[in-house]
């Protein structure tokens, strides 16, 4: 048996042996991960209640060889083989509980980092009615800071980031390159960095350190990290930490699901429209490339239709997510704010799914309620 | 390089819209107090309204007029105002002058004192007419106006007010006094001196208005409206057709008109208001989907349409669609000319 195999067959005797959530966390701190198995964790949005059942994980999980369920929970082994002409097989498990800290699922999976992004990540991104929402810049902040002020004894390091921002190479169209930097720095020196470099963050990796009375720091080998599309990951289970850290991710992402969620005129009272700000400290839109570059992202969002009306001076936009029906309208009526407006249907999903590749691709703004002046 | 047509086409569709915000800055302009910018109590205005015109009326007497819109200033003072922010520039070719004559015809229509305002007993104690035309047509306008002054004894000449949608820094829609005078003097004189609204304070209305009482100049408009937000709402899975690769939608005539006017236009409210958009105009965008294969026609008011998004622009992807029917259409027009035995006719 594999180290990998080893460590799915733990997983997977973890759950079964588990009675409810907290029990299952205490029992995956005691996990002994190896590269390149990790802990990974998302909250998971579905639009059904709390009591009608688990998720279709048929439809959910690509390369699920083995389900079992129990009273609001559920557990997969998932299997890939690297790529078609390779023989070596990826194993992973998955456990889905029905959270009793936000209404959410909690999606836990060990696994190699492809098992996660081709047979979890993708997959959920498939799944009509499944949300795993995207955090924005600001919370991204807010939930490392947060997690930091928690730590008692102990200091986050960052070892790596990953960052994005707009390339001009001498006469080529401006494009969005990705920059990693490896420097050690703590989380405030990290965010005031990509700030001042008119960045966006795309992920963060940190280790925990212990603090020693001597004021010493010391490494503690366990290696974090965060990313803007909303999962975290670890080498090493480290008690009620990553509990903590994935309770915090949860209402990250509820926060979020509340905001998008009732912005379709359908079911608005009086078929009202409820639109979404995006505000920026700085005139973006008086340039007109960054105009062209706004209309270019909101016209390369995977499975999103779209109608240009106007481009030029301003802006007006259709949006159609074909995958649910959804649709938007964008207006940049002015230099420091463009305007999402969700249309008959629009599903907290799909306007994650929308704001999120927007933003991935252009720089952030403050969302805002549009309210009358 | 798009073709001269292809853009042609497109642009009517911005151009429509364009209309709606022209109608929507006058509207806001017209309800509001000019000295504190706040929107006068009890002020109101309606997109398509039938109004009655009196025995005495010199185009059409004791009937029904549908000015583009009717705004109720105050208690006793209201507007109509007949939107033309497409018009051709004046010329002597025949078919500007007739234009600009229907135009004239339409205004004398509410030369009148006109029955259907929004007070208690459907009337008021003064009321204007306004010409709403782009800036660029404003003097041509205003001197047209004067020349047909004679043949407007004893009554006030509309009051001619051009818009323009200055392109630089933030948006906002000019609108300007360029003849005549408003009864009301806060606006006459806001108006004189050039308003500026922005667009920003019209962006919730914006959001979700997409029709003014003038029809689109084509079917692409109202297309556009039902692909991109109106079809997507009504897809399921359960009404996907594997064979088709589409959603098979099945539609009426009314029933897209009522969701198209309760989420995209003006619901009646009462007996006079008409209901923006109106049928025929959905009517025409369905036929037009039957013509470029999206739609069946099950009856004269039932459809059955094949829903299927793709990544193309929807706009784009129709306007070709329609030049290429056209296409078709003169080509079919040349072969019905040209009968096959004409090819082998001694040539005289």
């Amino acid at each position: 048996m594999t180290s990998l195999e080893k460590q799915v067959r733990d997983f997977g005797l973890m759950w079964e042996g588990s009675q409810n959530f907290a029990q299952f966390a205490f029992n995956v701190s005691r996990l002994e991960l190896a590269a390149p198995a990790r802990l990974y964790m998302c909250p998971l949005f579905t639009a059904r209640r709390r009591d009608s059942g688990l998720p279709p994980v048929g439809d959910l999980f690509r390369g699920v060889t083995h389900v079992q369920t129990k009273d609001g929970s559920l557990y997969a082994t998932l299997e890939l083989r690297s790529s078609s002409s390779d023989t070596r097989r990826l194993l992973g498990a998955t456990a889905l509980w029905q959270s009793d800290r936000v209404p959410c699922w909690e999606v836990w999976t060990v696994a190699p980092r492809e098992v996660w992004n081709r047979a979890v990540l993708s997959a959920i991104g498939r799944t009509d009615g499944a949300v795993k929402p995207s955090l924005r810049q600001a919370q991204l902040a807010s939930v490392l800071h947060e997690f930091e002020a928690r730590l008692v004894k102990m200091s986050l390091k960052v070892k790596r980031f990953a960052s994005r921002q707009w390339v001009a190479a001498k006469g080529e169209p401006r494009r969005v390159g990705a920059r990693v930097d490896w420097k050690l720095m703590s989380l405030d020196e990290v965010l005031a960095e990509v700030r001042e470099q008119g960045e966006w963050l795309s992920n963060m990796s940190f280790e925990l350190m212990r603090l020693l009375d001597d004021g010493r720091r010391i490494p503690t080998g366990v290696h974090t990290g965060i990313s803007r599309r909303g999962f975290i990951q670890a080498n090493r289970p480290y008690s009620e930490l990553f509990s903590e850290l994935s309770l915090l991710l949860m209402r990250a992402g509820k926060d979020t699901i509340d905001r998008y969620s009732n912005r379709g005129r359908e079911s608005v009272p009086k078929h009202a429209v409820r639109p979404i700000a995006i505000e920026y400290d700085y005139p973006i839109f008086r340039e007109p490339s960054n105009c062209r570059d706004f209309i270019k992202a909101a016209k390369s969002v995977p499975r999103f239709g779209y109608s240009v009306i106007h481009s030029n001076p301003y802006i007006h936009l259709s949006l159609t997510d074909s995958s649910d029906g959804s649709s938007y309208e964008f207006f940049v009526f002015d230099e420091v704010r463009a305007i999402v407006v969700p249309q008959i249907r629009a599903t907290p999903g799909s306007l994650d799914r929308l704001l999120s590749h927007v933003f991935a691709v252009f720089p952030e703004g403050n969302l805002a309620e549009l309210s009358e002046t | 390089m798009k073709d001269h047509r292809l853009r042609v086409l497109t642009n009517s569709v911005d151009n429509y819209f364009s209309t709606v915000v022209y109608t929507l800055a006058f509207a806001h302009e017209a309800t509001r107090d000019q000295a504190s910018d706040t929107m006068l109590p009890g002020a109101s205005f309606r997109v398509g309204r039938r109004m009655s015109t009196s025995p005495s009326n010199t185009v059409s007497p004791s009937t029904e007029v549908t000015p583009d819109l009717l705004v109720q200033r105050t208690p006793t003072y209201g507007l109509v105002c007949e939107v033309k922010t497409n018009l051709p520039r004046y010329s002597d070719d025949e078919v500007v002058v007739k234009r600009w004559n229907d135009m004239d015809a339409q205004l004398r229509k509410y030369d009148d004192n006109l029955v259907g305002w929004l007070t208690d007993n459907e009337k008021v104690k003064t009321s204007d007419v306004v010409l709403l035309v782009d800036m660029i047509n404003g003097v041509d306008a205003a001197d047209f106006i004067a020349k047909t002054r004679k043949e407007r004894v004893g009554r006030r000449a509309p009051v001619v007010v051009g818009t323009d949608r200055p392109q630089q820094g933030e948006m906002f829609v000019l609108l300007s006094r360029e003849s005549g005078s408003l009864q009301d003097a806060a606006l006459n004189e806001g108006l004189r001196r050039r308003r500026k609204i922005p667009f920003r304070v019209l962006e919730l209305q914006l959001a979700k208005l997409k029709f003014c009482d003038s029809p689109p100049p084509n079917p692409l408009y109202t297309v556009q409206v039902l692909w991109d937000h109106l079809f997507p709402s009504m897809s399921n899975p359960g009404n996907f057709d594997a064979l088709k690769r589409a959603y098979a939608l099945k539609v009426t005539v009314k029933g897209l008109t009522r969701a198209l006017q309760t989420y995209y236009g003006w619901v009646p409210r009462d007996r006079r208001d008409v209901g923006i958009p109106r049928s025929d105009w959905v009517k025409d965008a369905l036929d037009f989907l039957v013509e470029t294969g999206d739609a069946e026609a099950k009856s004269r008011a039932a459809y059955m349409v094949y829903y299927a998004r793709t990544k193309r622009d929807a706009i784009e992807k129709f306007a070709k669609r329609m030049l290429d029917l056209e296409k078709a259409r003169k080509k079919e027009a040349v072969a019905r000319r040209y009968t096959p035995e004409d090819l082998f006719k001694p040539s005289a």
